[in-house]
């Protein structure tokens, strides 16, 4: 809640002042997710910059344009989740390079090679990237990036009832996969 | 194990999935630089963009759909209503030192049609007979203003304002006889109070008019004597739903008071009395006749007076009341024989007539 309040205290600051300065805490505040959720979804920390840098600046661009926000992070996520669509799409277009199951989210395991100590965490996003898209973003959002169903139901573009039924059956899926795998 | 499912996914948001602290550093820079270059030079701010300003303030602590659709349009409304209520109350507060002939006198009219009607909607007799009774106060001074005052219609604005004042004491009296039940007894105290004033105004508009005849004076100075006698049958009135209703058992006023009020009328009554007599035994060319009729009123408030007194020492309120009454009207008598006689001194001087033609008249 009082995230919220100093989000739009710095949105007013930013929209009624053109403080740069409220734009560099949004910034601060929100980066790490940002590139938490578009890293899930893309086969490289290269790539996660990439996109993550050209969120921040679209939802600058959108700001400047005097359109009504609700929430900042969810105007972020928004244009998270199309700029991932967008490089898909890119990828769609590219025989050469297709996406497939396994590179479609985080960094082919690359990542999780840091934290090999941690072989629960392995196990689970491993788990994760078996999952359809539709269930990692909503496990990332509501478990990882901690995010009110709200909040995740105007990122993705549906209703809570929506939002809650797909969780349940995404963590079902998760759970199933990670007994597949124990056994 | 969905507990433990959570929490390994919470567990995911550490530090080996964030972001490089250099590149997130380069890029913050990066970005600040090129939103700083977007940013325009100057900015001229217009009183629509402070206005917004101020919502957009107000959003921080509010939904925007609610300040948008319920607090701004009620915002609106109050402010209207606001500066509706401002620029009538500040008419009413500047008419009201206003007089007939004012550019502002009828918006202070208006005002107490305004108040009057308001009134009438509770239904509170006690609230409208005060009312009118205020009402009637004031017009007692404007006309006394009228009169003060050099100009060529005052006698007729006066003679409106009299008509208008006539018509306030009515509504006290419709008040005191048909509602009397209605009003208390404290009320009728404050009722004879406010006659009682009425009263010595008009005496003092009438001996301005005695001392400044005009030719149109005489029907206002009639008027004048009309609606003091009504002011002092109001007074009576008032006084007499007093003891009526203290006898009925309402303690709003003690016997005390009851008394008092008594006691002011009935020495009013003897003052007026002697002031007809005064003004009779001033004029040398007055007829005997006159001065015997004046001077058997006089003695005959003279004596009630006296019973008034003794009514009163027994405790006996009603007889008191009866012969209050009584002296009233002698009163009223006295001082129309007093005033028609005076007036026709006047006449008589003013066209430097003989003597024996205000006999004549006085008869």
């Amino acid at each position: 809640m009082l995230e919220k309040l100093n989000d739009k205290i710095l949105l007013y600051r930013l929209q009624t002042k053109h403080d740069p300065g409220a734009y560099a805490q949004l910034y601060d505040t929100y980066v790490k997710q940002i590139y938490r959720f578009v890293y899930f979804k893309v086969s490289s920390h290269e790539e996660a910059e990439d996109i993550t840098s050209e969120v921040f600046l679209k939802a600058w661009r959108f700001l400047q344009e005097k359109k009504e926000i609700n929430s900042f992070s969810g105007l972020l996520y928004r244009i998270a989740r199309n700029a991932v669509i967008d490089l898909y799409r890119a990828r769609a277009s590219k025989p050469e390079s297709p996406i497939n199951e396994d590179t479609d989210v985080g960094d082919s395991g690359k990542w999780y090679a840091d934290v090999s100590n941690k072989v629960d965490t392995e196990r689970i996003v491993t788990a994760i990237k078996k999952l359809k898209q539709e269930y990692q973003e909503i496990i990332t959002l509501r478990y990882v990036d901690e995010l009110e169903i709200a909040e995740i139901a105007e990122i993705v573009g549906k209703n809570n009832l929506a939002i809650r039924v797909t969780l349940h059956r995404a963590v079902g899926k998760l759970k199933k996969i990670l007994a597949e795998k124990t056994l | 194990m969905s507990r433990d499912l959570i929490r390994q996914l919470k567990s995911l948001k550490q530090e080996t999935i964030n972001p490089r602290g250099d590149w997130q550093k380069t890029n913050r820079e990066l970005l600040l630089a090129q939103i700083k270059n977007t940013l325009p030079t100057k900015i001229v701010e217009t009183r629509e963009a402070k206005l917004e300003r101020f919502w957009a303030g107000i959003s921080i602590f509010l939904p925007r759909p609610m300040v948008n659709n319920f607090v701004r349009p009620l915002a609106v409304l109050v402010l209207i209503s606001l500066v509706a209520t401002g620029t009538y109350s500040a008419t009413a507060k500047a008419s009201y030192a206003t007089i007939p002939g004012d550019w502002l006198y009828p918006a202070k009219r208006a005002a107490e049609k305004t108040q009057g009607a308001v009134l009438s909607l509770f239904g509170d007799k006690s609230a409208e007979a005060q009312f009118h009774v205020s009402l009637a106060q004031r017009r007692a001074d404007e006309v006394k203003a009228i009169i003060k005052q050099d100009g060529p219609n005052k006698n007729d604005l006066a003679t409106v304002t009299m008509a208008d004042l006539k018509s306030e004491l009515d509504s006290v009296n419709t008040n005191l006889d048909s509602d009397s039940e209605a009003v208390q007894a404290d009320v009728a105290q404050d009722i004879k109070e406010n006659t009682e004033a009425i009263k010595a105004t008009l005496e003092t508009v009438k001996t301005q008019l005695i001392l400044s005849p005009s030719s149109t004076s005489d029907n206002l100075t009639q008027a004048v004597s009309e609606t003091k006698d009504l002011a002092k049958d109001v007074s009576v009135r008032a006084v007499e739903v007093m003891v009526v209703k203290h006898l009925g058992g309402d303690t709003t006023v003690s016997k005390d008071d009851v008394t008092e009020a008594i006691n002011t009328t009935m020495t009013n009554a003897a003052v007026d009395v002697l002031l007809s007599k005064q003004a009779i035994d001033g004029v040398s060319t007055t007829v005997g006749t006159v001065k015997t009729q004046v001077a058997g009123l006089t003695a005959e408030v003279g004596q009630k007076i006296l019973e008034v007194k003794q009514a009163v020492s027994d405790g006996d309120l009603t007889k008191a009341l009866d012969n209050l009454k009584q002296a009233s009207e002698a009163t009223k008598e006295a001082e129309k024989i007093s005033d028609k006689s005076v007036a026709n001194i006047q006449i008589v001087g003013t066209a430097s007539s003989t003597p024996a033609t205000v006999s004549s008249t006085t008869k």
